[in-house]
Parts: C-alpha cells; sequence; structure tokens
C-alpha cells in the first residue's frame, strides 16, 4: 500500500493554472514558479512532468484518489488539510493581504468587521477568515479574479488573497494594504504515506532555497505580465482576449472539446436511450423483458433525478478512481449516460405518440410484434423524434460546460484561461458566449432544414 | 367457421361482454346492433384479439385463437376494417395495401403491386395509388382501407362501424362496395349504426344490451317483428330521430 499505482516514467502534477505568477497559461503552456519547482522535481527523478488543470477544489481529491501524484498550487498549510495529504516543506512565505477599493474605510486588518469580503473558495483567506472573523461576511468566488471583479463592481468591500499575484492584478482604483491577515507558507502535497515522492520532493526545494535558485524563479514569473493593464477599448480587449500571445488557440481547442464531448455523448445518448426504449416498449406490449425493464426505469429515474454535475463528479472521482483517465472521454461518458435517459424518454413519447389505430391495424393484417414496431410505429415516431432529439443535442453542447469541473479544455475553461491572463473576465466570457450562441443557432437552422425535408418527403 | 363460446370481457371493474355465444357459418353477414356502450365494438374486437378476452373461447376453424401461438398466422384470414380507417399514415396508399403482403411472404413485391392495382382500379383508385392518405377523402381512405384488407385474401371480415366517420354523401360508396364483396360469397360481421344498411344487407342481425346478446335473428324478424321490450325501444328511438 505505499502509494504510487501509476507508471514510475511520469510525475503528475495537480494545479489550477489561473494563479500567476504560481501557475498560468502562457504561449499555450502551464507555466510558474510552481511550476517551475516540480519541473526539477520531476528532474531530480529522472521522469517526465504531466501537468493536470484542475479546479482548486479538486486538488486534494485529485491526490487522495491518486490520479495525480504531488499537487503544487500555492496551496496553503492548514492542519486541516494535513490531515487529508502530506506536506513537502515550505518553498514560499505567503501574506494573505487585503485589497480595497482606493479610499474604503478599511485600512487594516482590525477594520474587517461587520464587511463583506471576497476570497477564492477554498484557499487560506477563505479558512481562515471564517474561523478568526466571524462578523465579516464572506463571498465565495471560484476564481480569485471573480473576486476582484466582485470589488470593482463594489458587490464586497474587500478581497483577500495571497500578496504576490495580487500585486499582479490590482489596477490604480484598488489598494493592497501593508498589514497582512495571515502569513502562512505554501508546500506541495502528496498522498499520505507516499514517503519516496516526499522526501525527494523536501530535498529538491531545500536545495533550491540555498542555492537562491527559488528566489530567481521567483523574479522571473513577477516579470511575464502587464501587457493588460494597458488595454482600454474593445478593440484592444478583442486583441488581448484573442489574438495576443495565440489565445484563440485556447479558444479553438475548447471549442473541439465542447463539439466532440456533445457529438459523443449524443451519439451514445441515443444508443442507450434507444435500447432502453426498446425494452420498455417491449414490456408495455408483451409483457417480456420485465427485470430489464426494472432497470431500464431505474436508470432514467436515477438519472433524470439527479444534477449532472455530480453524475460527472461521481463517475471521475469515485469510478475512475485511481485511473488516469482522458477527462474529454469521461465527459462523453458521463454526458452520455446522462443523455440517454432523457433520449429514452424522448424516444418513448415519440412512439406512445403513434396512433394506436395504426398499431391495430398491422396487428389485423397479420403483422407480428416486431414487425408492427419496425415497419410501421419507428418511421412514424421518427417524425416526431427528430425535433426533440436536435433539442436535446443543443441542450448538450451548453452543458458541456461544467466540465470544466474535472479539468476539461472546453470553451468555458478556454475562457477562465484567458482571463487569467488579461485579469478581464468580462470579454472572453462575452466572446465564448457568442460562440455558444453560434453554435446553438446554426444548429436550429440545420435541425429545421432536416424537419422540413421529412415533412416534405409525406406531402 | 366461427363461434363463440362463452366470451366474457373486463375493463377494470366494467364487464363489457358478460357471456356471449354466437356461431358464424361461411356466407353469413351479420349486422350487428345495439345502444353505445352494449358492447357490439368490443365483441368484434375480441375476436381477432385485439382485445383479449377475459373467459371463453374463439373457436376459428377448429382452433382456439385465446393464448394462441399462432394468432398472427390467423389473424390474416380474419380481416378487420375500421371506423377511422387506421391507413399507415407515412405510406402511400399502393405501400399501404403491398405492406402486409410482402412482409409475411404471401406474395413477391411484383404480385403485390400489381393485385394492388387491379383492386384500386376495380374501385376507380388507380390515380391515387402514389398518393398518401392525408390527400385522400374519408370515403376513399375507407375503400383504401377495405382493399388492404381485401389483398390478404380473408376468409372473414370484422367492420368496427366502417361509415361512423364519414361524411353522409360519402356512406353510398364504402357500403356499395360491401354489397360487391357479399356478392362475392365472403363471410362478414358488421357492427354499425346505418340501419337501413343493415336491414337491407345483412342475412342475419344480433342485437346486443349491456354485455349480452338479447336478440337475434332474420333482419326482417329483428326489424319488423321485434319481440324483446329493449329491442322494441332501441328501434323506436332510431325511428324518432
Amino acid at each position: 500500500m505505499t502509494g504510487c499505482s501509476k507508471k514510475k516514467d511520469t510525475l503528475i502534477l495537480a494545479t489550477e493554472a489561473g494563479f500567476a505568477p504560481y501557475e498560468y497559461y502562457d504561449n499555450g503552456n502551464i507555466v510558474g514558479i510552481d511550476i517551475d519547482i516540480v519541473k526539477a522535481i520531476a528532474e531530480e527523478m529522472n521522469v517526465d512532468l504531466e501537468i493536470k488543470d484542475i479546479a482548486f477544489d479538486s486538488i486534494i481529491s485529485e491526490i487522495k484518489t491518486e490520479k495525480s501524484d504531488i499537487g503544487a498550487a500555492g496551496i496553503s498549510y492548514t492542519e486541516e488539510r494535513a490531515k487529508e495529504v502530506d506536506f513537502t516543506i515550505d518553498y514560499m512565505e505567503s501574506r494573505q493581504v487585503i485589497i480595497t477599493r482606493v479610499g474604503s474605510i478599511i485600512t487594516n486588518p482590525n477594520d474587517l468587521v461587520n464587511v463583506k469580503a471576497a476570497v477564492q473558495l477554498g484557499s487560506v483567506a477563505d479558512s481562515y477568515l471564517t474561523e478568526n472573523y466571524p462578523t465579516v461576511e464572506i463571498v465565495r468566488e471560484k476564481k480569485f479574479l471573480a473576486a476582484i471583479q466582485d470589488l470593482k463592481d463594489s458587490k464586497v468591500d474587500c478581497v483577500v488573497m495571497d500578496e504576490i499575484p495580487a500585486k499582479e492584478l490590482i489596477s490604480s482604483d484598488l489598494n493592497i494594504l501593508e498589514e497582512p491577515v495571515t502569513t502562512d507558507h505554501y508546500g506541495m502535497i502528496v498522498k499520505k504515506g507516499n514517503t519516496e515522492l516526499l522526501n525527494t520532493a523536501n530535498r529538491v526545494i531545500q536545495r533550491l532555497k540555498d542555492d537562491g535558485t527559488i528566489d530567481e524563479i521567483m523574479l522571473k514569473h513577477m516579470g511575464v505580465k502587464k501587457e493588460v493593464k494597458t488595454k482600454n477599448g474593445i478593440y484592444d480587449k478583442f486583441y488581448y482576449s484573442v489574438i495576443y500571445d495565440g489565445r484563440y488557440k485556447y479558444i479553438i481547442t475548447g471549442l473541439e472539446h465542447t463539439l466532440m464531448i456533445a457529438l459523443g455523448a449524443v451519439v451514445l445518448g441515443v444508443f442507450l436511450g434507444g435500447i432502453t426504449a426498446v425494452f420498455r416498449n417491449i414490456y408495455d406490449n408483451t409483457k417480456k423483458l420485465k427485470l430489464l425493464n426494472i432497470l431500464a426505469k431505474t436508470y432514467v429515474t436515477v438519472i433524470r433525478g439527479t444534477p449532472s454535475i455530480l453524475q460527472l463528479m461521481i463517475i471521475y472521482y469515485v469510478i475512475f478512481k485511481a485511473t488516469n483517465v482522458n477527462t474529454v472521454l469521461v465527459g462523453i461518458l458521463s454526458f452520455g449516460i446522462n443523455s440517454g435517459a432523457y433520449v429514452a424518454e424522448i424516444i418513448r413519447a415519440g412512439i406512445n405518440s403513434v396512433d394506436k389505430g395504426q398499431v391495430e391495424a398491422g396487428y389485423a393484417l397479420g403483422l407480428k410484434y416486431s414487425q408492427v414496431m419496425g415497419k410501421i410505429v419507428i418511421p412514424e415516431a421518427i417524425k416526431n423524434i427528430l425535433p426533440a432529439l436536435g433539442n436535446e443535442f443543443i441542450t448538450l453542447v451548453k452543458e458541456t460546460s461544467i466540465g470544466a469541473y474535472i479539468g476539461i479544455m472546453e470553451l468555458t475553461k478556454a475562457s477562465d484561461i484567458i482571463a487569467s491572463r488579461t485579469y478581464d473576465y468580462f470579454f472572453p466570457l462575452f466572446i465564448i458566449a457568442l460562440i455558444y450562441l453560434m453554435i446553438t443557432l446554426i444548429l436550429t437552422k440545420l435541425f429545421s432544414i432536416m424537419e422540413v425535408k421529412l415533412n416534405h418527403a409525406r406531402d | 367457421m366461427l363461434e363463440i363460446k362463452n366470451l366474457k370481457k373486463n375493463f377494470g371493474d366494467k364487464k363489457v361482454l358478460k357471456g356471449i355465444n354466437l356461431k358464424v357459418n361461411e356466407g353469413d353477414i351479420i349486422g350487428i346492433i345495439g345502444p353505445s356502450g352494449c358492447g357490439k365494438s368490443t365483441l368484434l374486437r375480441c375476436i381477432n384479439l385485439l382485445e383479449k378476452p377475459t373467459e371463453g373461447a374463439i373457436i376459428y376453424k377448429g382452433d382456439d385463437l385465446v393464448d394462441n401461438k399462432n394468432l398472427n398466422i390467423t389473424r390474416r384470414k380474419i380481416g378487420m376494417v375500421f371506423q377511422q380507417f387506421n391507413l399507415f399514415n407515412n405510406m402511400t396508399v399502393l405501400e399501404n395495401i403491398t405492406l402486409a403482403p410482402t412482409l409475411l411472404n404471401v406474395m413477391s413485391k411484383e404480385e403485390a403491386t400489381k393485385e394492388a392495382l387491379r383492386l384500386l382500379s376495380k374501385i376507380d383508385l388507380k390515380d391515387k395509388a402514389n398518393f398518401y392518405p392525408s390527400e385522400l377523402s374519408g370515403g376513399q381512405k375507407q375503400r383504401v382501407a377495405i382493399v388492404r384488407t381485401l389483398i390478404m385474401k380473408p376468409e372473414i371480415i370484422l367492420f368496427d362501424e366502417p361509415t361512423s366517420a364519414l361524411d353522409p354523401e360519402m356512406i353510398g360508396e364504402v357500403t356499395n362496395l360491401m354489397r360487391k364483396i357479399a356478392e362475392n360469397g365472403m363471410t362478414m360481421l358488421i357492427v354499425s349504426h346505418e340501419m337501413n344498411f343493415i336491414k337491407n344487407f345483412c342475412t342475419r342481425v344480433i342485437f346486443m344490451s349491456e354485455g349480452h346478446i338479447i336478440e337475434e335473428g332474420s333482419s326482417k324478424d329483428i326489424f319488423d317483428n321485434p319481440k324483446n321490450d329493449k329491442l322494441i325501444s332501441f328501434l323506436s328511438k332510431i325511428k324518432n330521430i
């Protein structure tokens, strides 16, 4: 039971690449302080490094389920976390500072009384404020960029976060207060009991600290930035969100994955939904296949009765526990299983909509159940089913956006990545929304052309 | 050729047929009349097992059709014509007629097409062969439905209110076709509200009420010399309309 079930020639790092300068996207690659340190660890171990970009609050479960070997994402040491995973020695001291709008009444941590503060969900600031500042109303955002946006929009009075990335993203209308709320220490995390990796990581971190490499790395990454703060006007925003640094590549990859998952899921969904509907119809008409009917009914009930994001997470973290599986495939599988339940009902409704008289006429002529279904009911039902299937596909395209939760690089994730570099949330989101809208408009048009053709064949 | 023995049918708690006994001989043209809800349509639908009888036997040429594994083979010989025509909407007239004989390997595709066109020309609808049902009038639809049954060369045809859904001016074309079929010796069971047609056309008439056969006889007996009070009152109501 000593840890790692994975092949020894790759070190898998789990991070969330939206936390410059610790980890962020640069020209399509994930780079940063943490990444450089983990690279040094991988070199020391003489293995390849694979980086997985997932949600910050999923990193600990990634490590616990052995999907990744090491987690590095500006993770502060807390006793709570140390119960779940093992921490390396700290490689960076981190000051949790308060960011306010210029002219705020908050001037030091003692002013954090009956105010509203935004933090990143699951971050040190989150747990520290929760424990030590009971009168502060905490707004927990998934991204610290969203927290900053809340501050700019006057939705909150301040943001509490790590000082180094804070320095990167404040603009002239924001202040960083001198006195930190707390100072703590960033470490990397490994699965409990993986002492081999822990020792190697500690050795490397100590060496980098001693010879001054960590300071160099930090300076290097603090220097990247800043194209952004000059941007103004739509053209600049467009340029920095899409063109600069090849950022359209994120959007193209995102689009590819979104369409791949939606298409794969709809194919799987139609297959699963089809056989489910067949089982149920056979049972309804002939009282055969009782067990399969119960199974099919349960499948439809369970899937339709639970949120698809939970299904996605259960499939990824429970069913594919301890396997390094392609997340796009997990997406196709999860959304396909989800869609199948809805498709089953669409097909059932389509079949039930066929006038019963035609079925009886078929039987009266001496046809068997299978002939009545195959020659009369299904061709007639398809006319009713296809438009609904089109809608299901359109729903799926949009639904795939929750794939970002398990680190699928789809459209929504692409906008996150771009926003994490431009420090501007709205424009990338706006572009992505436009792309979703375009996809659905094109699909709607395509399906309506198909529908007209189908009906035409009968007129 | 057909014998119905002690046929009972319940829908849930509702007893629709309460023990029907009936013998049908070859060449019989039997009219079934009675007030709405008396079970006459259910009786017809039980004969070819579109409704499964709760109790009793349907003996066709020596075989009981209830729980019969070869039901679909026997059904080819028992044609049925429905009130709502029940043509297959997504098929042309020709496809409607040729579907069953080709699918059941009774005829080749060519034979079936040839036979369908021959039958269609007999009812003056050959030019509608490639039309869809939605393009036909009610009378035309019902005549196509009858032809669809005829192509299977049935030995008996069940007519379930064949003219009830038709506009009055179209009833004649359907009843005329039925007369022509009868002239060739077809055995028929007809549920209908067209009393004049039943009276003039049927060799035997059955009056049903509340799930029982109340009176049975030649059409002359039933219409000109009714005995049971329920039948007398039923006929008088119809005359008043």
